[in-house]
């Protein structure tokens, strides 16, 4: 086809999300947060929901999400994000209120507050990135790091006998009544970014309804503090950790099912 | 006997910045001064600011905080901006010209303009950029014996990075040439 011909046919059909800033981000190559983030930004267009989003950023590699996104976000304690999140959305229930949490935030030093906001229900929608380790401080062991992972303080690998077994969250606050919706996904392969820009969809969707807490988990690869090439960490990834924290939805009520 | 300094190190993450305070830190306890070494920098596991501050001191050090400080190397151009103007009267600056490119200038201090990459790549890899910066700054104030933070660059460096020892010293001893030429008549 000739240049001229296909310029007269040529159609835009990817673009920057409008929720996504300009800004280039400080991300590691490999690194899972440039993807969530990309799926995060085009599903508040979708939902049309830009003007009246709140987003509650974490301590961690993402500390400074809101420069990436254009629209409002709120720093939070470390830790803390699901108890900012429950006041924004308590006072001002009309906004969307998503918290992105890594698992050292979610899962270790955050562990009351993401309980205590599932146990009470509320309306908001947690966004929980699981790279196995704590990353921005150098790779120290996390509450979901697997047993026998090398981490910087576990050299010789994690010994179950001394440090306990990682911890699978999302399956543990399934057990609370209130929640509305968790599910795990992960971004190691196209398919697999496919399926968690649907849950998070449907997450952001249960938000919009009404219907209550919802809980999307990303199994993100980390290949600094892993020690491996970009390639090799999406490969540790289905290999290792997704056999420990299953795909899929691990509770979603009638009324989300039907989103 | 050697002035007290206050020194500020500077950079992005990958540069270096922190080995090379650290080195000095090493050196100044090998012959019996006081020190205090802090870094400073922000959450990105690659690149982002770096920095450190390393006091010496032949008395006691109260703080690791410093305002002012008596020398400082800036390796990157942020870094120029920020700690640049900053420097005590009198005191010392060594600016890495390869990547701080920014006009600067100040006649109450020793501005020593060096193209340590450059310099770093002659040796062997860019990655000694912060060693030619660091001889170059020991020239100029005399802070510590080079020969000294010589002696200590394996106990710095670590057996594991052994094989930088060598390019490390050379490093530093094409910094320090280098200073030797810039410096103005007076401060000979």
């Amino acid at each position: 086809m000739s240049t001229a011909a296909s310029a007269a046919t040529a159609q835009l059909v990817l673009t920057r999300p409008r929720s996504l800033s300009t800004a280039v981000t400080h991300y590691c190559p490999g690194c899972g947060h440039g993807i969530v983030h990309r799926l995060v930004g085009e599903t508040i267009d979708e939902l049309g929901l830009q003007e009246r989003t709140v987003a509650v950023w974490p301590v961690g590699c993402a500390v400074f999400g809101y420069n990436y996104f254009e629209f409002d976000g709120c720093e939070a304690a470390h830790g803390r994000a699901p108890a900012v999140a429950t006041g924004i959305k308590r006072v001002h229930p009309e906004l969307f209120v998503f918290t992105y949490q890594g698992d050292g935030d979610l899962g270790a030093i955050g562990t009351a507050e993401i309980i205590h906001a599932a146990a009470r229900g509320e309306n908001i929608t947690v966004i929980f990135v699981n790279n196995a380790v704590y990353g921005m401080t150098g790779g120290q062991m996390a509450p979901t790091t697997l047993a026998g992972q090398r981490t910087t303080s576990t050299p010789g690998g994690r010994d179950p006998g001394r440090a306990g077994y990682p911890i699978r969250v999302s399956e543990m606050l399934a057990t609370l009544e209130a929640p509305r919706y968790i599910t795990r996904v992960s971004v190691h392969s196209p398919a697999a970014i496919r399926k968690a820009g649907a849950a998070i969809r449907r997450a952001f969707k249960c938000q919009v309804a009404g219907l209550g807490f919802s809980l999307v988990e990303v199994l993100s690869p980390c290949p600094t503090n892993w020690g491996v090439s970009p390639r090799e960490a999406q490969r540790w990834l289905e290999e290792r950790m997704v056999p420990y924290f299953p795909l899929g939805d691990i509770k979603m009520v009638a009324e989300v099912g039907k989103l | 006997m050697e002035k007290d300094h206050e020194i500020i190190i500077a950079g992005f993450g990958g540069q270096g910045v922190l080995f090379a305070g650290m080195l000095l830190a090493h050196a100044a306890l090998r012959i019996g001064r006081n020190v205090a070494w802090i870094p400073s920098y922000g959450p990105e596991m690659r690149g982002g600011t770096a920095g450190c501050t390393v006091i010496l001191s032949h008395e006691e050090v109260g703080s690791p905080i410093i305002s002012r400080p008596s020398a400082a190397i800036v390796m990157n151009e942020p870094s120029l901006a920020k700690y640049g103007p900053k420097v005590k009267e009198g005191g010392v600056l060594v600016v890495n010209r390869s990547l701080a490119k920014a006009p600067f200038s100040r006649n109450d201090i020793q501005v020593l303009e060096v193209p340590a990459n450059e310099i770093a790549m002659e040796v062997g890899s860019d990655r000694a950029a912060n060693m030619v910066a660091l001889g170059a700054l020991l020239r100029a104030t005399e802070a510590l014996p080079l020969d000294v933070v010589e002696e200590v660059m394996p106990e710095a460096l670590g057996a594991d990075k052994a094989r930088f020892v060598t390019p490390n010293v050379e490093a530093l001893r094409r910094g320090a040439r280098l200073a030797e030429t810039l410096l103005s008549p007076a401060a000979r």
